[in-house]
């Protein structure tokens, strides 16, 4: 009973940690990248921005929490059905009562300034196609302005333009340069501050973090459309991954165990956007249910967790992982 | 001795290094037929690249190893030196700590020195390729407009790179002996020309009848036609003493007249040297070179020609070149789009850009070059183009001359302002020519540059308008590596033995069939902890500098190296 019991204290205190150390990273990446000297970023802006920003690391820290915690069931083995609701309740607690209070701190925040992107000054800013120089940057207006064209299409024209004034424009999808007489010479999709390139992701970092950004993005819709669905689908995905920890007692070596799990965790993220991508996109024109698009992965999810959890009970034993050819 | 845990971590590394190149090796040959690489660099792309992603991949392929040989690879019995006395866990790892110092240097070693000369090969040869598809498509235009000439010329350069070629090859055998047979035809032409003329002259079927026009000729004073008619006559009957005797007389004549034509031209030739000379003198170069050069054509032996010709080319190298130097570098590989801010005083700012910088034995040339130099609030002082460009002592010469012929010259034309004349065809580099080709745009450059290389380069690098922290920030990583190497090597002892399978004699089969699958997630949680230290040590380079980033790095790194030591030490045999 001790040991089922310490799981709870244990497990906030990981999940503490995890948090914190996420959250940190998560802020740092948003502070470093929209730095003041590049964007019109203050202090201000970045501390309204930490609750969202914390939301945003709270379903991982969770998760890898209950994939954390399995060690300790691994060495010190709790009893089966206590430990098991344990940690679905604190995970599930802990889980509910973080977006919640995430998500209504980040509204009471009120209007948050977005961050606005400029070019640096008197230093070459590349893109895609163009690099720009202007000598002078107020606010939007550019004064005495080189860009370097390398498009294709440019291959036999002059590279270099100069623009004695301009204004810049970014946006959600184009940066863009137009000159005095409001002619657009320079149009570069998708661009970002120069100093993107010092915060690059890696191809497989990036793909797992859009794939959290998403699952994250339908959180907070779910949270604010529907408390209900918010509620389900939020003990869905805690029960999936308290079921899950059937995969650390597997087979009778831990470390593979341990990678499954993690692999798990990864996979889940890219399985809840195919779902959401693929089947609920088809269902919502089939079925006539309100929140279809929110119950949906709740009940796949849901009913996974729930095969996981019987094939457990009742075809892996709790101690198997132990089990010593020696013996 | 076959039981040491560093004979099992070394075993393993070596079968995990080379299965690891062999699949690497496999995905080489599958990215080959992607890359449009001509045939002759095949097998020295494959192995270049799959070196290139050996090193890019050995950090998670040796955590992986490491993992799988305490996790894997000890028995129970492993663990005690005698039944029920543990040996200490020490032993197990002490061997195995100095190999991974020892490959940790190894690991510095090919990222620093081997990397940065592997990705210049795999670089040259993706641009010699590109180089011979522009050939093809040039020789195959020349052929469709029959210019044979043009085409050969052509399937010369792509043989050069391109050697082995033999459909090619096949292919300019033949193009020779096409522009042969418009050569014989043209030759033929000549000649039905000539014997035309020889037909004429048959015609005239009496020798009286040549005579009696060659003395005609001869007392109008028409003595090549006297001597023409005089030598048809003496060639058709070589008895005829009068034939002979017009024929002398007249080329007495002919030879008295050509002595004072080349008088004539002594002296012409006399004051067209006496002209390249003042050319010379005033420095007018290149017109001096093209003086002495068509007075080498008519006296190749003239002392002063050949003397003041050498003088001309010597002044003429340290302004200009010829075209078919700069044609002919072209087939070398070289740097692209470069573009930096050349000069910054006095409230004027210039920018250089350059399309191609190629190395050659005979110097550096430049194709595609662009530069504008501004002056603040008062617009453009000039903005030029111009196609290329030859690297002389810290300058770019852009007057490149044809060798034979003055009309052809390609120099700087001026879009907008203007220079002085002495001026305009040259223009002062700040960096040095192995600075120059680090000047690329994207960064990307970057990437590939040794810790060395990227430290002295650093200051310079901000006063040619890059922004400073993409230099810093590459620094900040590569010094990670070697650290982030150590640091996981030991931590994957520490996971490794936690989670050791518990066996007495030989461990599941099931065990070895899911190995393969370790470098994949071992390879993902290592790209997400380079992540995270990436986004630490960009965080404090962007708001406390370079100096303090840095310190930051050695400090982390350390405690980090510390606590995986504490790890290590706290683990047991029993």
């Amino acid at each position: 009973m001790k040991n089922s019991l310490i799981l709870f204290p244990l497990f906030l205190f990981i999940f503490i940690i995890t948090a914190v150390i996420l959250a940190t990273l998560n802020i740092f990446f948003f502070w470093g990248l929209n730095y003041s000297s590049v964007t019109g970023i203050t202090k201000a802006i970045v501390l309204k921005s930490v609750p969202y920003k914390v939301f945003q690391i709270l379903t991982a820290s969770v998760l890898n929490t209950i994939v954390l915690i399995s060690f300790r069931i691994l060495k010190k083995t709790p009893a089966r059905f206590t430990s098991f609701m344990i940690i679905l309740a604190t995970a599930y607690l802990i889980f509910i009562f973080a977006v919640m209070g995430t998500l209504e701190i980040d509204k009471n925040m009120g209007e948050k300034p977005q961050p606005v992107f400029s070019l640096i000054p008197d230093k070459l800013n590349s893109f895609k196609n163009y690099t720009v120089y202007p000598i002078n940057v107020d606010g939007e207006k550019l004064r005495n302005v080189v860009i370097l064209d390398l498009r294709d299409e440019n291959k036999k024209k002059n590279k270099i333009i100069y623009l004695a004034g301009a204004t810049e424009k970014w946006n959600r999808e184009y940066f863009m340069i137009k000159d005095e007489k409001n002619i657009t010479r320079v149009k570069e999709k998708n661009a970002y501050p120069v100093v993107e390139e010092i915060f690059k992701k890696n191809r497989f970092v990036s793909l797992f973090l859009d794939d959290i950004s998403f699952f994250n993005t339908n959180l907070a819709n779910m949270y604010n459309l529907s408390k209900k669905m918010f509620l389900i689908f939020a003990f869905a995905v805690v029960f999936f991954f308290s079921a899950c920890g059937v995969f650390m007692r597997i087979t009778r070596w831990p470390l593979f165990n341990i990678f499954l799990s993690f692999a798990i965790v990864r996979g889940f993220f890219t399985f809840y956007r195919w779902i959401q991508l693929n089947v609920v996109r088809e269902a919502v024109l089939f079925f006539n249910i309100s929140h279809i698009n929110f119950l949906l992965p709740s009940l796949i999810i849901g009913g996974i967790a729930l095969l996981l959890f019987l094939l457990d009970i009742l075809f892996v034993p709790y101690n198997y992982w132990e089990i010593e050819v020696a013996e | 001795m076959n039981n040491t845990p560093l004979r099992k971590v070394i075993k393993l590394l070596v079968i995990f290094y080379l299965l690891s190149f062999f699949f690497l090796f496999l995905f080489s040959i599958y990215t080959y037929t992607a890359t449009k690489l001509i045939g002759d660099f095949m097998w020295p792309y494959i192995w270049y690249h799959s070196l290139k992603l050996f090193i890019r991949y050995l950090l998670p392929v040796t955590v992986s190893s490491v993992l799988i040989t305490y996790s894997l690879l000890f028995k129970i019995g492993d663990a005690y030196t005698k039944p029920g006395i543990a040996r200490p866990f020490n032993q197990m790892i002490a061997a195995p700590l100095v190999l991974f110092v020892i490959l940790t240097t190894l690991y510095m070693v090919l990222l620093e020195g081997v990397q940065p000369k592997i990705v210049n090969k795999l670089e040259s040869e993706k641009y010699l390729s590109s180089l011979v598809r522009e050939y093809g498509r040039r020789w195959e235009d020349a052929l469709k407009d029959k210019n044979y000439e043009k085409a050969i010329k052509y399937l010369d350069l792509y043989l050069a790179i391109d050697k082995s070629n033999k459909k090619v090859m096949d292919k300019l055998s033949d193009i020779k002996l096409h522009a042969l047979g418009q050569g014989k035809e043209e030759t033929k032409i000549v000649k039905k020309a000539e014997s035309g003329k020889v037909s004429e002259a048959d015609s005239m079927t009496k020798v009286d009848e040549y005579i009696k026009k060659a003395e005609e000729y001869f007392k109008n004073e028409d003595y090549y036609s006297a001597n023409y008619y005089a030598t048809l006559a003496y060639r058709i009957d070589p008895e005829r003493r009068d034939a002979r005797r017009i024929a002398g007389q007249s080329w007495e004549k002919i030879a008295s007249f050509t002595v004072s034509e080349k008088e004539k031209e002594k002296s012409s030739f006399f004051k067209m040297k006496k002209e390249g000379y003042s050319s010379l003198m005033g420095k007018e170069y290149i017109k001096a070179y093209y003086i002495f050069k068509s007075l080498q054509k008519e006296k190749p032996d003239d002392p002063d020609v050949v003397f003041y010709l050498k003088k001309a080319q010597e002044k003429i190298s340290k302004i200009s070149f010829f075209i078919d130097e700069a044609e002919k570098v072209l087939t070398l590989p070289g740097q692209h789009n470069l573009f930096f801010v050349n000069s910054r005083k006095n409230g004027e700012e210039e920018f250089i850009f350059i399309g191609s910088m190629i190395r050659a034995e005979n110097g550096i040339y430049f194709t595609d070059i662009e530069s504008i130099k501004l002056k603040k609030n008062n617009g453009v002082i000039y903005h030029f183009k111009a196609p290329y460009g030859k690297y002389v002592t810290g300058t770019i010469v852009m007057n490149c001359i044809d060798r034979e012929n003055p009309g052809i010259r390609k120099e700087a034309v001026y879009i907008s302002g203007s220079r002085a004349r002495g001026e305009k065809n040259i223009i002062r580099l700040n960096p040095l020519p192995e600075e120059l080709s680090k000047l690329r745009i994207g960064y990307g450059v970057l990437r590939d540059m040794s810790i060395a290389e990227l430290w002295t380069f650093r200051k310079d690098f901000t006063a040619y308008g890059f922004v400073p922290q993409y230099i810093e920030i590459n620094i900040l990583l590569k010094l990670l590596r070697p650290f982030s190497f150590l640091i996981l090597s030991l931590f994957a002892i520490v996971i490794g033995w936690i989670f050791r399978i518990r066996y007495a004699d030989h461990p599941s089969v099931f065990s070895f069939i899911v190995i393969p699958l370790f470098p994949a997630v071992v390879f993902f949680f290592i790209e997400l902890y380079q992540f995270a230290n990436r986004i630490i040590l960009g965080y404090t380079l962007m708001v406390f500098g370079f100096t303090i980033a840095l310190i930051f790095l050695l400090v982390l790194e350390t405690f980090l190296l510390i606590l995986t030591m504490v790890f290590l030490s706290g683990q047991i045999t029993e």
